[in-house]
């Protein structure tokens, strides 16, 4: 095992999921929750929806349960090559949404990381 | 496990992969058949990119990575071997909304702040973080974003597209740090955006947010890379324990980083969680972010 998966496998963490109830993840630790999960715990608290990240969302963000859940994510090109395309969730004063999706910078507006100062070419 | 070194030399930080040996954040969402088409495209190139690619590895968790065991604030995480000061609040200033705008205006350039300014900022949040709840109540019209994970000048396209804060009021929905190149001037850009308009945006937690995990993704050795010094990333972390678990708009949409508990049935219930500690391995706090 890596040391990444050492500690993912660590850690518990949940994930919706088109299945009835609660399920466990097939990441092997933490769990997995079902449509009726969302709408006890939206009718128990009075909510109508729930809004979450977490997970890479190819198109920005993604429905799920009736639209009574949604993943926004707002990484574009998530770790500069997943080629994805990132999203937020604009609410009105009404509550109405509107999705914004949006790529990520274009090279010439983004520097380059650089871990040492440059080299000093005239010593 | 091999990693790819974007800048095709040695002078680049390491991203660790999105694979099914080191995942991304959960899984990539299932998505419609155009969706799954470009999905498999990037895996593709990512699959490619990992036959290319060879580096070192990052710090991990073995005793030889540098890091110490003191365990002082959490039993599960190893915290670094390196001498820490205590924060040492500065010098007050005359007039601190505008040396707050100057270092928003800096941030913005993605300029990263002085040892002793991060400091600074990292007290004046938690004043203001100690005295928000675990559910966080924010009223729209409010824009809810979602991982951020150190890609500043996409989160830079994110404002344009958004508008600015305080123009815009937002909600962030965790995971502002680890995997892009650029967690320190991300985490700070938002930090300082909380202190100088605490209440036009809202910063939630996601599961990046630890000290166990930011050591193995990448925002531990940014922090002792640009600083040289551990210190940055202990005022961090010690922030992140502070950020509230949820949010709610309006009283009608909830917000949170990772997703349900099935320990949790109300929002009473997540409340009265106790959330300044390092996040447990399980249970609610866990299940939540």
């Amino acid at each position: 095992m890596t040391h990444f998966n050492v500690v993912w496998s660590l850690y518990r963490w949940s994930d919706p999921e088109d299945i009835e109830g609660w399920g466990v993840s097939p990441r092997g630790a933490g769990f997995t929750f079902g449509a009726d999960s969302v709408q006890e715990f939206n009718r128990t608290n009075n909510l109508q929806k729930i809004a979450r990240a977490h997970q890479l969302a190819m198109q920005g963000y993604q429905q799920m349960f009736n639209d009574t859940l949604v993943t926004v994510w707002s990484a574009p090109n998530y770790c500069y090559r997943c080629g994805n395309v990132a999203a937020i969730l604009k609410l009105d004063a009404n509550l109405n949404e509107e999705y914004i999706i949006f790529k990520d910078a274009p090279a010439s507006e983004r520097a380059k990381p650089t871990k040492r100062p440059p080299p000093d070419y005239f010593l | 496990m091999s990693e790819t070194n974007n800048d095709g030399g040695d002078s680049a930080p390491v991203i660790p992969e999105p694979s099914a040996e080191n995942p991304v954040d959960g899984d990539v969402l299932p998505t419609p058949k155009e969706a799954a088409d470009a999905a498999k495209a990037a895996t593709d190139a990512v699959a490619a990119t990992d036959a290319a690619g060879a580096g070192a590895a990052v710090g991990g968790l073995d005793d030889d990575d540098g890091l110490g065991d003191d365990t002082s604030a959490s039993p599960a995480a190893k915290q670094p071997a390196a001498v820490v000061q205590q924060p040492t609040p500065g010098k007050p200033t005359s007039n601190p909304s505008t040396d707050l705008d100057k270092q928003i205006e800096r941030l913005m350039q993605c300029e990263y702040l002085t040892e002793q300014e991060v400091c600074d900022l990292c007290v004046k949040a938690k004043e203001i973080l100690v005295d928000e709840g675990n559910v966080q109540y924010v009223s729209a019209p409010i824009t809810i974003c979602g991982d951020i994970h150190g890609q500043f000048y996409d989160l830079k396209e994110l404002f344009k597209r958004g508008g600015l804060c305080p123009n815009t009021s937002y909600l962030f929905m965790g995971d502002f740090v680890d995997r892009g190149y650029f967690s320190v001037e991300t985490f700070l850009l938002l930090l300082a955006l909380k202190v100088r308009y605490p209440d036009r945006i809202t910063l939630i937690r996601g599961n990046h947010e630890t000290r166990q995990i930011t050591q193995v993704y990448g925002f531990y050795e940014e922090c002792l890379r640009k600083y040289k010094s551990v210190n940055v990333w202990r005022y961090c972390t010690d922030i992140f324990d502070y950020l509230s678990l949820a949010a709610i708009v309006d009283n009608k949409v909830f917000c949170v980083h990772g997703g349900l508990s099935p320990s949790i049935q109300t929002i009473e219930q997540i409340q009265i969680l106790e959330r300044k500690q390092e996040v447990p391995h399980e249970g609610a706090m866990c299940d939540l972010m």
